[in-house]
């Protein structure tokens, strides 16, 4: 699995390194410009957020053209043919799909507070006195809402993934296969909407958001994530068809 | 006996492209799997590689069910161009390196310098005669029980067949057994031990070579005729 994941950053490194000279150059030109500090800093932020979306969604359609190459395109079979079952093949996608997105989070996340404390604007403490107030717990709070985040990323990934399998696999013998995926990827998406409904939103506390809420979050996406990451593997791993 | 085949089929939407294959390979041997185009030679190879599922039946390699234990010990050259577009030579010898413990990095190096392909070319920039030569220095450097070798002449000039035949020749041995489809039969002759023919999807004819010439006297040309 680390192989495949050595290989895909090797395939996409260059990329990602990219960006960030991107967005360094970017920064370093702004600064020279010598804006007053209240314009430097909403133009610093404006830039990265729209260097970062772009970026960000740069990278999901390479996430999703990864597994679209290994299911549809003749380079399949090299990853394929080597001693890996279809969990192991599917698990090491997301885990590089994960990586660069934590890669490219932490990065902007540094930016920024750089970026932030240079100007010596007070958003920070501000920031920090406001989420103190509010009673919620910085420690608990940042590193679950990060994962929730990530998870959240996974899983939308791996229910595009489910849908592409399923054309390789189970509708492979039937007409208008595509299609029917791609409303399965409707179903799916409504599915996890649905579940949010009924056990998520429900269990809201009245007194806002706490830590145990933001567990139940993450504990409900996890299932959901290990149930659709179960039936992928599965598919891959026994009823390829072609 | 290297791989056993019991009653295989495949369909592919309502269509069957092989019917009850029965089919048993042994060490030591150059099998030709010949037919025409769409006889179903490359789903067989395939199927037998793991990388797609068959509908019924039951193949063993090594007496192992197909999984991940039999991707170890078969090496596949399929005939399409396979090899991701970024990578350079010697990405692809790193790569097999990296995932097959049976491969032999030096003998593939050996191959490739032999064969002049520099370890710095694009395999995207490469023409079709060293594609195939890259591929097939990189599955024969497998140590591997079975080898399978899916039109490995297909669009190449003649200088480069006889280089190609000369290095399916030398990985050959008691320990492997080989297989290689083609429809190319011209040049299967001097090279195969066993001619196994597939037509839609049946085997129709499988026997030694030399059975063929001594007993019948038919070349495999004359056989592949006679059957097609």
């Amino acid at each position: 699995m680390i192989n495949l994941i050595k290989y895909e950053w090797k395939r996409k490194g260059l990329y990602v390194i990219g960006l960030m000279i991107i967005v360094l150059l970017l920064n370093i030109a702004i600064y020279m410009r010598g804006y007053n500090a209240e314009k430097q800093i909403v133009t610093l932020i404006f830039s990265n957020m729209g260097i970062f979306f772009a970026g960000f969604l740069t990278m999901l359609i390479m996430h999703i053209r990864k597994i679209y190459n290994l299911l549809f395109t003749e380079e399949g079979p090299f990853t394929f043919l080597t001693p890996l079952n279809g969990y192991e093949i599917l698990g090491s996608n997301l885990l590089g799909a994960l990586l660069d997105s934590v890669i490219l989070l932490v990065f902007m996340g540094v930016i920024t507070l750089f970026n932030l404390q240079i100007n010596d604007t007070q958003f920070i403490e501000e920031a920090v006195k406001m989420i103190r107030l509010s009673g919620v717990n910085v420690y608990e709070a940042i590193p679950g809402t990060l994962t929730t985040i990530f998870l959240n990323y996974s899983l939308l990934l791996i229910t595009i993934y489910l849908s592409m399998i399923l054309v390789k696999t189970l509708f492979y013998n039937i007409r208008f296969k595509k299609i029917i995926s791609f409303v399965v990827f409707l179903f799916m998406s409504r599915l996890n909407t649905f579940i949010n409904e009924v056990f998520v939103y429900h269990a809201l506390p009245t007194d806002g958001f706490t830590f145990n809420y933001l567990v139940l979050i993450l504990l409900k996406t996890s299932l959901v994530f290990a149930v659709w990451y179960i039936i992928s593997g599965y598919l891959l791993e026994e009823s390829v068809s072609a | 006996m290297i791989m056993k085949i019991n009653g295989l089929s495949k369909k592919f939407y309502t269509k069957e492209v092989l019917t009850d294959i029965d089919l048993t390979l042994e060490k030591g041997r150059i099998y030709g799997l010949l037919g025409p185009n769409g006889s179903g030679k490359t789903t067989l190879m395939r199927i037998v590689a793991n990388i797609i599922k068959n509908t019924t039946g039951e193949v063993r390699v090594n007496d192992l069910l197909l999984g991940k234990e039999t991707k170890k010990i078969v090496a596949f050259m399929p005939t399409s161009n396979f090899f991701p577009k970024w990578m350079k030579i010697k990405d692809t010898v790193d790569y097999f390196s990296d995932f097959y413990e049976d491969f032999n990095k030096d003998m593939c190096y050996e191959i490739l310098q032999r064969e002049s392909l520099d370890l710095g070319l694009k395999v995207k920039d490469l023409s079709t005669g060293m594609t195939e030569k890259l591929k097939i220095a990189l599955t024969i450097s497998r140590n591997a029980k079975l080898i399978l070798l899916d039109e490995p002449f297909n669009g190449i000039d003649i200088i480069a067949k006889e280089s190609i035949k000369k290095m399916i020749v030398q990985a050959s041995n008691n320990t492997n057994a080989i297989m290689i489809s083609s429809h190319l039969i011209d040049d299967m002759e001097s090279l195969l031990d066993d001619v196994i023919l597939l037509k839609e999807g049946r085997i129709v004819l499988n026997s030694p070579a030399e059975v063929l010439r001594d007993e019948k006297g038919l070349s495999i040309k004359a056989a592949y005729k006679e059957v097609f």
